[in-house]
């Protein structure tokens, strides 16, 4: 799992192109979106939700409540990714 | 051939006018809304609000259909229709002094036929917002006769091209683009509207599966991405129609859309003050030039800037935007950029002015500068001088908490997509050899590490026209360049070597030189080029012998210039 949550740091760093940011500044449970915490915005969320279905094949519902309990911190997407794979 | 529309209703006799029971309306979830179930839920809604004293009701529904009930139900019941420019928390109390009620969800409702009039085209008022220069979110109003006028006019250009398909969106419906397109429009000319807004490209889809084909309304960032996710090809057919409106398409993405669709996007460009101006689609037409919308009168000003007189303004006079165009023929026109230093950062706009000046208000900021800079997509950057509290915590605590600090600061006042994303701070603000922190010089500090280390950075590059052999690059010299550090210690100066790489680097690049270097002929470096010049390289390609003329000059002044020989050419 912590390899995972590794993982899934990088792919944040690289697929939003983050500055100045290394994987052991994203904490597992910070949140990744809003004003708290890493700050990502909603074309971030468009590009991970392309990233995460690029590398882990994951197919997201159209529904987008579940979506943002998702993508609320790294422990939420490696849960997301670990059950799906 | 398509299945036409139901007959067209001007927006005010929506209610009133005959319109087949069983229309469809609109796409819920997993089920179709049909008219006479809209009439009823308009009636029944109306007829609460009317036993309501507040005037003003804030309208801010995610869901299309539940916005289309709500906007019909406040008008037909004489209530003025406020909608937020977006649905964060922070901005319904900011604009708590624009509303007086918030209409909530529309419920289902077995009432029966409840009496619903035309209603006054000019007495029903819509106030807009936009996010404003100011950082204070600025009030639009309009009238239902403003966004009647659009409507027909639209269905006046489109509707045939159109006929009866439904329409899908990636935009939400309170921007005045949205609104019109994937709410009104769609009521009028009786085409189904989808009440879910596709936030990812994939939902695009899932939902052509259940509605089957139809026109999508959507704006550049969802179109730039969605052949990243997907072959563009399995649209075909199934997209009949594209709209694009936010913010202009790129080239490369609206041709890819012709390969694969067939068509490119057709792409719509206005304002929340204006409405629509005018319209393109690149590929096309010759130029890549907008037509403006019939009834729409548009001039050049005397400062270059756009100016319009609409059916769609309060009224007759010259609207003056801060768009700067240039004429092409046929009556279209090239827009050239803004006049204001306000940009669009994924569709938002933004007044840098206005947000350096709040990063000024930080009691460490000496001076900020804020330039939008093109990465894998587009963001903020951001220039700041500190003071020495300032350079005490960077010491301390490092860069990134300072960053943090001052983009909580920002985030009090700029929605997240706007919030910079690079952050540089100099001792002092860069100059180029004008004295000046121009956008280029600013833009420099950006340029990603390795390339800026041995690159100039382009500004322009122009190709002679019906010359495939000759092109201009304007370009300014990054004083970071690694070639200075050792020429020479303290009296950094650009090599002539460099010069001669970088032209036949550039060669290869824009006049797709392919043959092996031979040698350099009658090469002379009359003036030396310093760190933060602006230079044009003039690159003259003769193919027949191979040979390359290239030439840096900066005004009137000739840097250099020489004869690069090639082998190996057909």
């Amino acid at each position: 799992m912590d390899a995972l949550k590794l993982e899934l740091k990088k792919l944040i760093i690289e697929a939003l192109d983050l500055e100045d940011t290394k994987p052991e500044d994203i904490g597992d449970d910070i949140a990744l979106f809003g004003e708290d915490g890493l700050g990502l915005d909603s074309i971030d969320a468009l590009e991970l939700g392309i990233a995460l279905r690029k590398k882990y094949q994951l197919q997201l519902e159209a529904n987008d409540a579940g979506n943002r309990e998702h993508f609320r911190s790294v422990n939420a997407l490696a849960e997301l990714v670990s059950s799906r794979a | 051939m398509s299945i036409p529309a139901a007959p067209f209703l001007s927006l005010h006799r929506l209610l009133t006018a005959a319109r087949a029971d069983d229309t469809v309306v609109c796409y819920g979830d997993d089920h179709r809304i049909v008219w006479s179930e809209f009439r009823r839920r308009v009636g029944a809604s109306a007829a609460a609000l009317r036993s309501r004293t507040e005037a003003r009701w804030v309208l801010s529904a995610a869901n299309a259909y539940q916005f289309a009930l709500g906007f019909f139900s406040l008008l037909a019941a004489g209530k003025q229709v406020v909608i937020p420019h977006n649905t964060q928390p922070g901005t319904l109390e900011a604009l708590a002094d624009a509303y007086d009620a918030r209409w909530e969800q529309s419920k289902p409702t077995a009432d029966a036929a409840v009496f619903l009039s035309e209603i006054d085209l000019d007495e029903a008022v819509i106030d807009l917002f936009t996010s404003g220069s100011t950082g204070q979110p600025k009030r639009i109003r309009k009238t239902l006769a403003h966004l009647e006028a659009e409507v027909e006019v639209l269905e006046r250009v489109w509707g045939e091209r159109l006929g009866g398909a439904p329409v899908i969106a990636t935009v939400p419906c309170h921007h005045i683009y949205g609104l019109l397109f994937r709410v009104l429009w769609p009521l009028a000319s009786g085409r189904p509207f989808d009440a879910h807004t596709c936030a990812q490209p994939d939902e695009i889809e899932e939902r052509l599966r259940f509605i089957g084909p139809a026109t999508l309304v959507s704006s550049p960032a969802h179109l730039v991405r969605l052949p990243e996710l997907v072959s563009l090809s399995r649209f075909r057919y199934r997209l009949t129609t594209i709209f694009s409106s936010g913010g202009a398409l790129p080239t490369e993405s609206s041709r890819s859309y012709a390969k694969e669709l067939g068509q490119s996007p057709l792409e719509i460009f206005g304002s929340t003050e204006t409405g629509g101006i005018a319209w393109r689609c690149q590929g096309e037409a010759e130029s890549d030039g907008w037509a403006p919308f019939p009834g729409i009168e548009v001039r050049r000003a005397q400062n270059g800037a756009l100016s319009l007189r609409s059916p769609y303004l309060p009224d007759d006079s010259y609207w003056q935007m801060d768009d700067a165009i240039d004429w092409l023929p046929g009556g279209r026109f090239r827009l050239l950029g803004r006049l204001d230093r306000v940009v669009k950062i994924e569709e938002k706009r933004l007044s840098l002015p206005d947000m350096e000046s709040r990063l000024a208000e930080h009691p460490w900021v000496t001076a900020a500068a804020v330039v939008p800079v093109m990465g894998h997509r587009q963001v903020l950057g951001v220039v700041v001088e500190v003071n020495g509290e300032g350079r005490e915590a960077m010491a301390h605590h490092g860069k990134r908490y300072v960053v943090s600090l001052l983009r909580d600061c920002l985030a009090q006042y700029f929605e997240p997509v706007l919030l910079p994303r690079r952050w540089r701070f100099p001792e002092r603000m860069p100059v180029d050899e004008r004295g000046k922190t121009s956008q280029s010089i600013l833009a420099a500090l950006f340029v990603s590490a390795a390339k800026e280390a041995f690159s100039p950075l382009v500004e322009r590059v122009q190709r002679e026209t019906g010359s495939e052999a000759r092109v201009r690059i304007a370009m300014l010299i990054p004083p970071s360049l690694e070639h200075f550090a050792g020429h020479f210690p303290g009296m950094p100066i650009l090599p002539g070597v460099v010069q001669v790489d970088w032209a036949i680097r550039f060669c290869r690049e824009y006049l797709g030189v392919s043959g092996d270097f031979l040698s350099l002929e009658n090469v002379k470096f009359t003036a030396l080029i310093l760190p933060g010049a602006l230079v044009e390289l003039s690159l003259d390609w003769n193919a027949a012998n191979g040979r390359l003329e290239f030439a840096y000059t900066g005004g009137e002044r000739a840097y250099s210039k020489g004869r690069v020989v090639f082998g190996g050419h057909a």
